[in-house]
């Protein structure tokens, strides 16, 4: 409900995976690709759209997130725009492999909903990642 | 056991993705919309296709039992090729025979060809229609192609035709074109001949031989052959015509035979007339 508060033009962020790009960066790639599956599939039965789908994108944006995974960097990652880069990056890919099986079989150009709803969620989501990006920010700066 | 344990240890970030990517694609399974039937056929396009690049490997442990399989199929597919080939002949012959009887002016009964003898001097054959069908003795037989013979002897279900290539048969002709009369005998071979055709008639070589209305047994203008060769007999007064048939004995499998009988008057007429 908060996330259609937030829509734009259709368009609203993916709040669950900034929170999965927050894991991964933190507990690493097993954790995250765990946890990306474990959100997804709860997302798909609370949403009760095409089980799976969720699980598999939010997967394997997540694993591949974790090559990313540097211990010793982390909080410096979170409060810097690092932080709001790969989240960019991930919500991309994330709909990236969602829409190429969402769009299989019926009317929709694969590369102009990629870029429509792919990127242009990507970039909203990047934008919300901001305010997390800010408060782990000040946490670095004031310890 | 532990190189085991050490090979997990290194590939146990792909192997968890691996678990996750094989559980998702299974809840994906589970739907029944849109996408996931194009994936399915999708899927179905690929594996045939990759089945069908490696089709040539052989299954080693299957091929004697393939073997037998399609060398049985293979006798099995080859007879019914020769029973198709002999129906579509048959289909051929007997179109061409219905066309013939549909528009035949005789009144005739068909007839197939039991057996036949071509090599002896009276040569007959023996048809499966007899005085139950109500054939007589002294009918006209034809085919498509032209005269065949006569009956000579009728049972109740079959009957015994005198051949054209008969010593014994004899039958009045006429030549098409020059309206030349003759009698038509058989003297061996696969050759007909015309008596009684005198030096100064008008006969040549590719004239057409039909039945004569002056025959009692045999309805006029039913064709008989063509004339293959025209010579002079030495020491006579007539010329030595040699008849090709029209009808292939050789071949022939079905018949009509033509329900008329000899007119019992003219016979008569003809008895008293005086003899020379």
């Amino acid at each position: 409900m908060a996330v259609k508060f937030l829509a734009i033009e259709g368009i609203t962020p993916d709040i669950l995976l900034i929170w999965l790009s927050y894991l991964t960066l933190t507990e690493g790639q097993i954790v995250g690709t765990i946890g990306g599956f474990s959100l997804g599939v709860l997302f798909d039965l609370a949403v009760g759209g095409f089980l799976g789908l969720t699980a598999l994108s939010k997967t394997i944006a997540c694993f591949f997130g974790g090559y990313f995974y540097n211990e010793s960097k982390t909080l410096m990652t979170l409060g810097s725009f690092q932080f709001v880069a790969f989240v960019f990056v991930l919500s991309f890919v994330n709909n990236a492999i969602y829409f190429a099986i969402f769009v299989a079989g019926i009317q929709m150009h694969y590369p102009a909903t990629v870029l429509w709803y792919g990127l242009t969620t990507a970039i909203y989501t990047a934008v919300v990642s901001l305010l997390p990006m800010f408060l782990f920010s000040r946490k670095v700066k004031f310890g | 056991m532990h190189r085991l344990y050490t090979i997990l240890q290194l590939f146990k970030e792909y192997i968890v993705l691996a678990l996750f990517i094989f559980c998702s694609i299974i809840l994906l399974l589970s739907n029944n919309n849109i996408q996931i039937q194009y994936i399915r056929s999708l899927t179905v396009a690929v594996m045939g296709v990759a089945e069908n690049t490696f089709s040539f490997i052989p299954n080693l442990f299957e091929l004697p039992r393939e073997n037998r399989i399609l060398r049985r199929r293979t006798v099995e597919l080859a007879d019914e090729v020769a029973k198709l080939r002999e129906a579509r002949l048959e289909n051929i012959r007997l179109r061409k025979l219905l066309r013939f009887a549909s528009t035949t002016q005789f009144r005739i009964i068909s007839a197939e060809v039991i057996s036949k003898n071509l090599h002896l001097l009276h040569n007959t054959m023996v048809i499966n229609v007899g005085s139950s069908d109500s054939v007589a003795p002294s009918m006209p037989v034809i085919s498509d192609a032209g005269l065949v013979g006569r009956i000579t002897t009728v049972s109740t279900n079959y009957s015994i035709v005198q051949l054209m290539l008969n010593r014994d048969f004899r039958a009045s002709v006429k030549i098409q074109r020059s309206r030349v009369d003759g009698i038509l005998a058989w003297q061996g071979g696969m050759i007909a001949i015309i008596k009684n055709i005198s030096k100064s008639q008008d006969v040549r070589v590719g004239d057409l031989v039909i039945t004569s209305e002056y025959s009692n047994t045999f309805p006029p203008n039913i064709e008989v052959g063509i004339i293959s060769s025209v010579s002079d007999e030495i020491g006579t007064l007539f010329k030595k015509v040699a008849v090709q048939p029209s009808v292939d004995f050789a071949r022939l499998q079905e018949v009509f035979v033509i329900r008329t009988t000899p007119d019992s008057a003219r016979e008569a007429i003809f008895l008293k007339l005086p003899k020379e």
